[in-house]
């Protein structure tokens, strides 16, 4: 739509005019009931539309030829990279060994450890570790198809990258009428919810047709928006809690491990499920990378917990505990930081830079929530003794 | 001895003149507290005659009182969030000043048929109580419940136009007047005027009727200025146009001289004599207005019709816009802190508004925003070099147009749908194209704008219903929000 070749005014028929989609009528046209244009009216744009004619004719050529520029380069770009691409997966990496070595060096760490701890019971006495074996064996299996099935559950949702893609452009271009299309688009995801619809209500009575792109989503986002922000908020610092408390709770690390990745999943099935869509598979990948990382952390830490700190610290019960629980608050504050990547990737409209989640406000809550937990147990020992 | 005391006093007359300086002003000791504390803003609103000063007031006053109900001011936190408690139209502060009729005016809004409001002849306040639930964390649990005092004053935007005479002597103002009759639209306009003054001899005693005479065609120059082909602005002194309560006074019977006396002359002369009256009416009703009035404002909003100027061409643009940049010099602006707030008093944001935003298509706000920034860059640069926030907004403080769509030769447009002032039938229409930049002066033809002004929409109740506006929401965040 251009108006641009036209600077005078115009006049048009009024049935020939249609209202902006999906908004009130604010203002009340009606002062004579029949609406019967002027015939002056039409005669005024009849000259207009002929002075007119020879600039929409300049007009379109540029656009045409810039579609068929537009239509080379992208046969050009899709011709290009095919060369580069056919040799790369022959070459030998050694990035990819470094991966594979590395990975494989941690999953033995976790054998072995695993190994060692359920040979050490078995030694004190045969039930004992027996009993172990079959627990162990029983929470690994059990976490591991829950992940499992809340990946399968993620995998349902709708991929949401290409809406947020058309969100950010959006954004960037600032235009006027072409948001609210999205928006409708966005809103679809929230309807059934019936806190959420009150607000999306409220939302579409406020908007007038005088609001441009950028007051849209600025309205979307402090009327609808901010509201399944903060219960996702509230979703990501409960898991931290949750995983913080189980990881302190797990002695090896093939527990903590399968747990972090248990509740990690969960965490962005929640999430995902919150903001009603997943991100694609290329989107995700960061998702992963930080999800392997909390994984590699656990796993590592948790060792180093087993290993190291208790032997050079002269093994105290205490000592013991205050390792584990520093452990434990690490997994759930990179458990947030998986929450608020999922935040970011799961949201179909994109954070600006103003609304983006902060890392700063949930540290708090979860250093606090396991101090409290210490509390309590120094209490319930009070109490106790 | 008289020595000796002269001197002991000396330092202390100094001191209360020096206190008087930057305190133009006595105040009552509840207001010093109350702007102390930044409970009280007084809203200076701004704008040359027409611009829609009163109808801005009336709608701001409207959709505050009506805060509570709706959900017309999305972008007003205050009442968006939730923490507004209410707002009530106070009795104002200055007893001898007329109450704003709010009433008056919201009715000729309201009326079947509406009717713009009948424009301003005379100063009136208005003071708004805004309550509001504090998130203060010093006066939160002192105090949870808050009030914000708002003082807004109405008047005449033709008076605005004496403030620069405050720096200027007769001798300047005469030649500044001189120069601005040199030039078309003026020379034709003040011909009748000038062709008198080529007859008088400005050294000899002054005649009453002369006097009388000259005054009445300088008026009679103004307001053919004034009048809606022309539509020039910059119109000194103000109360020649718009006399209010001195209308007949002989303060208004003087006129600027076309050339400067070179030779002597005597204090009884028609020259001195007009010097006098002119110094007169600075003293009395200038300055009198300006520290009564204009003197201590924390907030400005600047109207601009933008699109009146491109109706009538460029040298009622560039009138406008001289008038404007030279009004904004009369205001003291700077940043304001704890020891501007006791004494003397500074405007720290300051708000450029294109009014009659609902005259164009709506993608073209920030066109009509961008125009009005290089419009008046100048005021704006001075502002922001004194530390001002400054902001441009395009808005309608009553919204009387509806956007559409239609299909026009293939192609998309937005345009407009809304009845023209002067008929009762709805016309749609595409209102022209804003320019972002200056259009030089060979670009203002005749049918190169022609802007169409509308009447107020119908609203069918007054005190249930809301008046549509445009942006005012954000115009009251930026000038109040940070004062919640």
């Amino acid at each position: 739509m251009t108006t641009a070749t036209w600077k005078q005014p115009i006049l048009f028929n009024l049935d020939d005019v249609e209202p902006i989609a999906e908004e009130e009528a604010t203002v009340t046209l009606d002062y004579t009931p029949p609406i019967v244009l002027p015939a002056e009216a039409e005669l005024e744009t009849t000259p207009l539309m002929m002075a007119h004619e020879p600039d929409t004719v300049e007009h379109v050529a540029p656009v045409a030829q810039i579609e068929a520029h537009q239509q080379r380069t992208y046969q050009a770009s899709e011709t290009v990279p095919a060369v580069p691409q056919s040799g790369t997966p022959q070459a030998f990496s050694p990035w990819m060994l470094l991966l594979f070595a590395g990975l494989s060096f941690l999953g033995l760490l976790l054998l072995v450890n695993t190994y060692s701890f359920i040979a050490t019971q078995f030694e004190s006495s045969f039930l004992i570790g027996g009993m172990f074996f079959i627990l162990i064996s029983a929470i690994t299996v059990a976490a591991g198809m829950l992940a499992w099935r809340s990946y399968q559950n993620i995998l349902s949702l709708r991929a949401i990258s290409s809406l947020q893609a058309e969100g950010r452009a959006l954004m960037k271009e600032g235009n006027y009428g072409n948001a609210i299309h999205y928006i409708n688009h966005i809103a679809q995801f929230y309807t059934h919810r019936p806190d959420i619809k009150a607000r999306l209500d409220r939302f579409y009575i406020t908007l007038n047709d005088s609001h441009h792109d950028d007051e849209i989503f600025s309205l979307f986002t402090t009327q609808v928006m901010s509201e399944v922000d903060q219960q996702a908020y509230q979703i990501v610092t409960h898991h931290s809690k949750e995983t913080a408390l189980l990881v302190t709770l797990s002695p090896i690390p093939l527990l903590s491990t399968i747990i972090t990745l248990w509740r990690n999943i969960g965490l962005i099935r929640d999430i995902a499920t919150l903001y009603g869509g997943r991100p694609s598979l290329f989107a995700s990948a960061s998702l992963i990378t930080t999800v392997l990382q909390n994984i590699i952390y656990a796993n590592v830490s948790e060792t180093l917990a087993n290993v190291g700190m208790f032997e050079s610290m002269g093994g105290g019960m205490f000592t013991a505990f205050s390792a584990q629980a520093a452990q434990g608050l690490g997994s759930g504050l990179l458990t947030a930081r998986v929450g608020l990547k999922t935040m970011e990737v799961c949201r179909p409209l994109p954070f600006t830079e103003e609304t983006q989640p902060s890392f700063k406000d949930l540290r708090w809550n979860i250093i606090s929530a396991i101090k409290n937990l210490f509390d309590n147990d120094k209490n319930n020992t009070k109490k106790a003794a | 001895m008289c020595t000796g005391r002269c001197v002991r006093n000396a330092p202390m007359d100094n001191m209360n003149k020096w206190l008087s300086r930057i305190s133009p002003e006595k105040r009552p000791l509840d207001e010093v507290i109350n702007r102390t504390l930044d409970r009280q803003v007084k809203l200076a609103v701004t704008g040359l005659s027409r611009s829609g000063k009163t109808v801005f007031i009336t709608s701001l006053v409207h959709q505050l009182l009506h805060g509570l109900e709706g959900t017309h001011l999305p972008f007003f936190n205050i009442v968006n969030s939730g923490r507004l408690r209410g707002t009530k139209a106070m009795q104002q502060p200055d007893m001898h000043i007329p109450a704003f009729r709010y009433d008056a005016s919201i009715e000729q809004l309201c009326s079947d048929p509406p009717h713009w409001p009948t424009p301003t002849n005379g100063l009136s306040e208005i003071r708004l109580a805004i309550r509001y639930t504090s998130t203060n964390p010093l006066f939160k649990h002192v105090a949870p419940v808050s009030t914000l005092y708002v003082d807004i004053v109405d008047y005449p935007g033709e008076w605005l136009l004496d403030l620069p005479l405050l720096e200027l002597d007769y001798a300047q103002w005469s030649k500044q007047i001189a120069e601005a009759c040199s030039k078309e639209p003026r020379l034709r306009l003040s011909q009748e005027w000038r062709e008198f003054m080529d007859t008088l001899d400005v050294t000899q005693p002054a005649k009453e009727s002369q006097l009388r005479q000259a005054s009445d065609l300088y008026t009679k120059f103004l307001k053919e200025c004034e009048r809606k082909e022309h539509n020039l602005s910059l119109l000194q002194p103000g109360r020649f146009t718009m006399p209010g309560e001195l209308a007949g006074a002989p303060l208004l019977e003087f006129c600027p001289v076309l050339e400067l006396p070179n030779k002597e002359y005597k204090e009884n002369s028609m020259y001195a004599v007009m010097q006098k009256r002119y110094e007169s009416y600075k003293e009395h009703v200038v300055k009198k207005f300006y520290t009564e009035h204009f003197s201590s404002f924390d907030r400005q909003i600047v109207l601009v019709d933008v699109l009146r100027a491109f109706n009538t061409g460029y040298a009622t643009f560039t009138d406008m816009r001289d008038a404007l940049n030279m009004v904004m010099r009369s205001f003291r602006y700077g940043k304001s802190g704890i020891m501007n707030r006791l004494f003397g008093l500074n405007i720290d944001k300051l708000l450029f508004a294109a009014t009659k935003a609902d005259h164009i298509t709506p993608n073209q706000l920030p066109h009509l925003e961008r125009f009005l920034q290089q419009m008046l860059v100048k005021s704006q640069n001075n502002a922001a070099f004194e530390g001002v926030t400054t902001e441009t907004l395009a808005l309608a403080s009553v919204k009387c147009t509806q956007a559409a769509y239609t299909t026009f030769q293939d192609q998309r447009i937005s345009c407009i749908k809304g009845v023209p002032v002067d008929s009762d039938t709805p016309i749609a229409l595409f209102p022209g194209e804003v320019p972002t930049d200056i259009p030089p002066p060979e670009d203002w033809v005749d049918e190169r704008f022609n802007f169409m002004e509308f009447k107020p929409p119908r609203i069918a109740n007054v005190h249930s219903d809301v008046l549509p506006h445009i942006r005012l929401d954000r115009a009251l965040e930026f000038l109040l929000g940070d004062k919640f």
